[in-house]
């Protein structure tokens, strides 16, 4: 135990360290806001400054991409891109996901949470470069084969971002199922129903608006995920191909927002180019934004539900 | 909900039950073999590279061929979190200590809230964005691992204060009271009595974000650039004085050996070394987890 001394210089120099502290903590504390205020200006600002040159609506609505040669800012190829590897990797992992989590809080034994829980956990921490490098090695090749087609594709960024996605959909959902209060389950199991018809009557739709923040939550993570797509979605500029001949666009090379930005960032020059870059950044941000909304409204609902990480 | 106790209704309702917790059990342990396969296919063709140590100790060499190994990109990874931590440690447990200690109920401390929120959801490549806007052209750190550091230290700020924060109000209160009824002010109750009792959950907290920091990448190309001509320098006495060095982290290397044909092969290598990482932090997030949850939940 320290010593506390009662002399009148001390209780002085203690009352000062006292105050000064409680202020480092909120100008600590405040960093926060002021980091967020800064990454929305640098963002948005250097993203504008390409409308000086090319209208918002070419710019949005154009559909070619020829920065260096044609001077052609268009990125709607790449915002339908983003949305449809987004939704597909939902509908992927959205249902295996939330039956996970269903598992996981209502069925699970022990020993076999103890086993899965560390799992999901581990698969939340590999890096996105890995999920990108088995892709690359593993999925790719595997399409190849199957079909007639490079591999590099649309579904291998859909199959690698839905597991990427896992986690994040796991974790939450795990949370909302197990605030479902125990009343209410139990009135269910009283009313004779089996295990399975509690689940789907009862424990699923008094969870939905925390399932619901689960996906939001995850959309977002898809939407953002830079390298992993990058690696395997090989990074063409062109609308990808929504005939059935490629399986409706899922066998098509494609780019996303995100990976237009790390693909072209390597050989932007500062002038028109790198400010697209910023441009589609804010972009990005700006649907980011919508999700994060949309994850707030929710979350005022959902009860109990705190976000993972 | 009509139930009806026919015999062929409640063997109909049995079949349901049985084909859907079938279904539960198969997505439960599906996600472990998913792991399991992943991680076992980089292993498979990364580990006898990765074990030879003249992979983990010689400096790059041979440029796209890649005939050298991973030295100074492991310097660069370990510089890396050293600068990130440094940065956002204090401040996110400083931030975590006025949310849970001192923050009164108004719109100030709200904003703040928003602000963690929404940080936590900002993608990486827009961080990367600003890091390349406001570090590097702005403030004219130009690629270097300072700027790189810099900008991974904001995104896990997020991660550290909620931790952090979770770990303060894991505290009892009465340990608070007791030290407050010995006519201790609160700087001292927060240092010598909360702080100690809540640093196993921080701790917690800095290796989560270490291991993000180990797997970042999009930031790091877009502030830190791709150099791996030297070796990075620790300080210098040019402008940035700090980790002035352009430097291709761990994560990043992986990248670039996975998208160039000739030298795919090395980057299983490079993914086993950042797994093993990966797997040492989570092994020691639960041992503390573990030990922690002894000493408060009796």
């Amino acid at each position: 135990m320290h010593k506390y001394f009662i002399k009148k210089e001390k209780r002085f120099w203690t009352n000062f360290v006292n105050n000064l502290m409680s202020q480092i903590f909120f100008l600590s504390a405040f960093i926060a806001v002021v980091s967020l205020f800064l990454i929305t200006i640098y963002v948005f600002y250097n993203g504008i400054q390409i409308f000086k040159t090319v209208p918002v609506k070419d710019f949005i609505f154009g559909s070619e991409w020829e920065p260096v040669t044609r001077k052609l800012f268009g990125i709607f190829p790449m915002i339908i891109t983003s949305f449809y590897v987004t939704i597909g990797a939902l509908i992927l992992s959205a249902p295996l996901g939330i039956a996970c989590a269903v598992f996981l809080a209502e069925i699970a034994p022990l020993y076999a949470q103890q086993i899965i829980r560390p799992a999901v956990q581990l698969l939340a921490g590999i890096p996105s470069v890995i999920f990108g490098l088995f892709g690359l090695a593993f999925i790719v090749p595997l399409i190849q084969t199957f079909t007639e087609v490079a591999g590099l594709s649309i579904l291998a960024a859909i199959i690698i971002l839905s597991i990427m996605i896992l986690p994040t959909i796991i974790s939450i959902s795990e949370d909302a199922i197990r605030a479902v209060p125990k009343e209410l389950k139990e009135s269910s199991i009283a009313l004779g129903t089996t295990k399975w018809q509690t689940i789907y009557g009862a424990i699923l739709p008094a969870s939905s608006s925390g399932l619901m923040t689960a996906t939001a939550l995850s959309l977002g993570r898809a939407f953002g995920e830079a390298m992993a797509v990058k690696m395997i979605i090989g990074n063409t500029q062109t609308m990808p191909d929504f005939s059935p001949d490629t399986l409706f666009g899922l066998l098509s090379l494609a780019r996303t927002l995100t990976t237009n930005i790390i693909g072209d960032i390597e050989y932007a020059v500062p002038g028109p180019h790198l400010q697209s870059l910023f441009a589609t950044g804010a972009i990005l941000f700006v649907f980011i934004i919508l999700t994060n909304t949309v994850y707030y409204l929710f979350l005022k609902k959902a009860y109990g539900v705190r976000r993972a990480q | 909900m009509k139930i009806e106790f026919e015999k062929g209704n409640v063997a109909k309702i049995q079949m349901e039950q049985n084909i859907a917790l079938g279904t539960l059990w198969f997505s439960g342990w599906l996600i472990v073999a998913v792991l399991i396969f992943i991680i076992g296919y980089i292993f498979y063709f990364g580990l006898p590279t990765a074990l030879s140590f003249q992979y983990l100790f010689t400096p790059p060499e041979g440029g796209r061929y890649d005939t050298g190994g991973i030295l100074y990109q492991s310097i660069a990874t370990l510089y890396l979190i050293f600068g990130a931590i440094l940065v956002a440690a204090p401040i996110g447990i400083f931030a975590a200590i006025y949310l849970t200690e001192y923050a009164p109920q108004n719109t100030i401390t709200k904003l703040i809230g928003f602000a963690i929120e929404n940080l936590a959801g900002i993608p990486s490549i827009i961080y990367g964005l600003f890091g390349l806007a406001f570090f590097v052209i702005f403030l004219k750190f130009e690629y270097s691992l300072f700027a790189g550091a810099l900008t991974v230290a904001i995104m896990v700020l997020p991660v550290i204060i909620r931790t952090s924060e979770e770990a303060l109000l894991s505290v009892p209160q009465r340990l608070r009271q007791s030290s407050l009824a010995l006519g201790v002010n609160k700087w001292q109750t927060i240092s010598n009595v909360v702080l100690p009792s809540a640093f196993p959950g921080i701790l917690t907290g800095i290796l989560l974000s270490i291991g993000r920091i180990i797997g970042e990448s999009a930031i790091l190309i877009l502030a830190a650039g791709g150099s791996i001509t030297a070796m990075p320098s620790l300080l210098s006495s040019d402008y940035p004085f700090f980790l002035p060095d352009s430097a291709r982290t761990l994560a990043v290397h992986l990248y670039y050996q996975a998208t160039s044909y000739d030298s795919r092969g090395k980057a299983f290598a490079t993914g086993v070394v950042l797994i093993f990482i990966i797997l040492f932090l989570n092994f020691s997030i639960n041992q503390i987890s573990k030990s922690y949850r002894k000493r408060f939940v009796r």
